[in-house]
């Protein structure tokens, strides 16, 4: 177990190498100076070209790579931000708590109530509550959530005054944020749910349970579920990973101050050194998130373990 | 009734005959057919044009003159929303056929021949999915600068990755079947394998996967406008209208509760006719 963690940990870095390479190569293709659009129209040609040099931005397109490579692997270190001059680290160790208690609740709040409706929808296919349950999941998962953001904000804050519409300061403030992230993904998974577990308890072994006499909860919460639940933990891993990114709009619209919001503020000013680093820290989240996802496959089906066990025997 | 006429119509008749048991597609269908012909007829059925002041008419709510009211310039948000839909459609089209143009070549390459090129090419793939697809989208979106192209280019490059793992997956499921052995054996040429004996074998996956990934790309499009990042006023695309209106939401929640639900209604047609297509298509491929 410990080896293929490691393994798969290793294999990470080419991906990581790769997307460093990737976005810095994409910032370099603006048209547009970076510094020009951070200083604005105001600041004057020789403010411009002292900072194009300190940033190092006037070297070779591999030079200026080498040095950003080399000050990651050495010193840890993306760079500091065009505005003021803050480090990215520092930056992104300052609003990542924020974003992932954002992904955490949300993540749960999919779970809790899209695993049990996908369930149920399931067992009591046809039923009108399948139907309803259906139905609500395919609109919700058209609803944009930034739309849904406002249309929560109009009614909880603007007309019933009950819950406050940005900032992010306690239990209050994260309700509606949690909701607007939350629904798209209670759809997907109770959906994914569903058609799992449609297709496992059609099975034979769950018609031996019923043979067995076993009572109807054991067979679908025992026997049935362990079964229908890998493809649903994979979607609520990628969900989760996605929303360790930031979810740019809703963190926009609701005034929290996390990843996505420093991302899309970064991004509309041309602000790079502080977008390359964003990214390259979601995409290792993203990466690392995906190991986790692995992992906790090998606990719900056992079979899985032990496959590797004997592919590395093999070897 | 049709029963019969399948027999000697081929493969799309019983496709069409398999998506036709399924309601809610057929209702999918409908409404993408709807907005498509919205947006082609879109200034004879538009009462006003879309950037159309009437500054003694703002914020008006809807009325018999102004069927969805106006906005804080007095345009008629019906109007807008009709142009809109041109937009919103054009990039959703555009960007995915882009995707499916540059990631089914990249895909046929790397399954085809294998080898470097497969590896290469694979890599560069994980690379980009280790990136969200709205990021993506939003950096090169923020890179290029705004407007309607630039949008198209940002969202189509970040949907290359998965056309280029569905296509490449397909063709390493059938390259080896006989068919292609046997076209091999008669002197085809390799393009001639790939267009004419592999493709028609693979549409069904990448007809899935497009219609799919068109209702993802119109919500992108609408998210990365409202951002700030797509397309700017006074082109009337429908995330960039909820932009505008949000800052007199307070008063007047006519103008972002309209454009929204265009945008709802668009991405639930596509989704649900992809639903459809997918089990008419590949019963195989649930989800």
């Amino acid at each position: 177990m410990t080896r293929y963690i490691l393994k798969r940990l290793l294999m990470l870095i080419p991906v990581i190498i790769g997307v460093v390479f990737i976005v810095f190569t994409i910032e370099r293709l603006s048209p547009n100076d970076p510094i020009r659009s951070v200083l604005g129209d105001m600041a004057s040609q020789e403010e411009v070209d002292a900072m194009r040099n300190e940033m190092g931005l006037n070297d070779p397109f591999f030079v200026q790579f080498f040095n950003y490579a080399k000050g990651i692997v050495t010193k840890f270190d993306f760079g500091v931000s065009y505005v003021d001059r803050q480090p990215v680290v520092e930056m992104i160790k300052n609003r990542f708590p924020i974003t992932l208690e954002l992904a955490i609740f949300s993540t749960i709040l999919a779970g809790l109530l899209g695993i049990p409706l996908g369930i149920i929808s399931a067992v009591k296919q046809y039923s009108l509550l399948d139907n309803v349950c259906s139905v609500l999941a395919l609109v919700f998962l058209a609803i944009p959530e930034f739309w849904l953001a406002l249309m929560l904000i109009i009614v909880f804050s603007l007309h019933l005054k009950v819950l406050p519409a940005s900032g992010w300061y306690g239990i209050r403030y994260m309700i509606l944020p949690i909701i607007a992230t939350g629904t798209g993904c209670v759809a997907g998974i109770m959906r994914t749910t569903r058609s799992n577990m449609l297709e496992v308890i059609r099975q034979d072994y769950i018609r031996t349970a019923r043979a067995k006499g076993l009572k109807e909860n054991v067979i679908i919460y025992k026997h049935a579920l362990r079964n229908a639940l890998i493809p649903v933990i994979t979607l609520m891993g990628l969900q989760f990973g996605k929303e360790l990114g930031g979810v740019f709009v809703i963190e926009t619209i609701f005034a929290i101050p996390g990843i996505g919001k420093m991302l899309v503020d970064a991004c509309s000013i041309k602000n790079i050194p502080v977008v390359q680093g964003g990214v390259i820290f979601i995409a290792v989240a993203f990466g690392i998130v995906n190991l986790i996802v692995d992992i906790v496959y090998g606990y719900i089906d056992p079979r899985i373990f032990a496959s590797y066990k004997r592919k590395a025997k093999k070897r | 009734m049709n029963e019969e006429k399948i027999k000697h119509k081929g493969p799309f008749a019983e496709f069409w005959h398999r998506l036709k048991k399924n309601k809610l597609s057929l209702v999918g269908l409908g409404i993408l057919v709807f907005f498509i012909i919205i947006a082609i007829f879109a200034d004879r059925i538009a009462p006003y044009g879309y950037a159309e002041q009437h500054l003694d008419k703002t914020f008006l709510l809807p009325c018999k003159e102004f069927l969805l009211g106006t906005d804080n310039l007095g345009r008629d948000i019906f109007s807008r929303i009709v142009y809109g839909s041109r937009v919103s459609l054009k990039i959703g089209f555009i960007s995915i056929l882009l995707a499916i143009t540059a990631g089914g070549v990249l895909g046929c390459i790397s399954g085809f021949y294998g080898g470097v090129a497969e590896t290469i090419i694979m890599r560069i793939m994980d690379m980009m999915m280790a990136i969200p697809n709205v990021l993506m989208a939003i950096v090169i979106a923020s890179v290029l600068g705004t407007g309607v192209s630039n949008l198209i280019i940002a969202i189509g490059i970040s949907s290359i990755p998965s056309f280029a793992r569905i296509v490449r997956a397909s063709i390493l499921s059938i390259r080896d079947l006989e068919y292609v052995e046997a076209a091999r054996l008669s002197c085809c040429s390799d393009f001639r394998i790939i267009s004419k004996h592999i493709l028609p074998n693979i549409m069904a996956p990448v007809i899935v996967q497009a219609t799919l990934s068109l209702g993802l790309a119109i919500l992108s499009a609408s998210g990365l406008s409202f951002l700030g990042l797509g397309v700017q006023a006074p082109i009337p695309e429908w995330g960039a209208m909820l932009a505008a209106g949000r800052s007199y939401m307070s008063s007047y929640w006519h103008l972002v509760v309209f454009p929204g639900c265009a945008i709802v209604l668009v991405v639930l047609g596509v989704n649900m006719f992809g639903d459809g297509l997918r089990d008419a298509l590949d019963p195989r491929m649930k989800g």
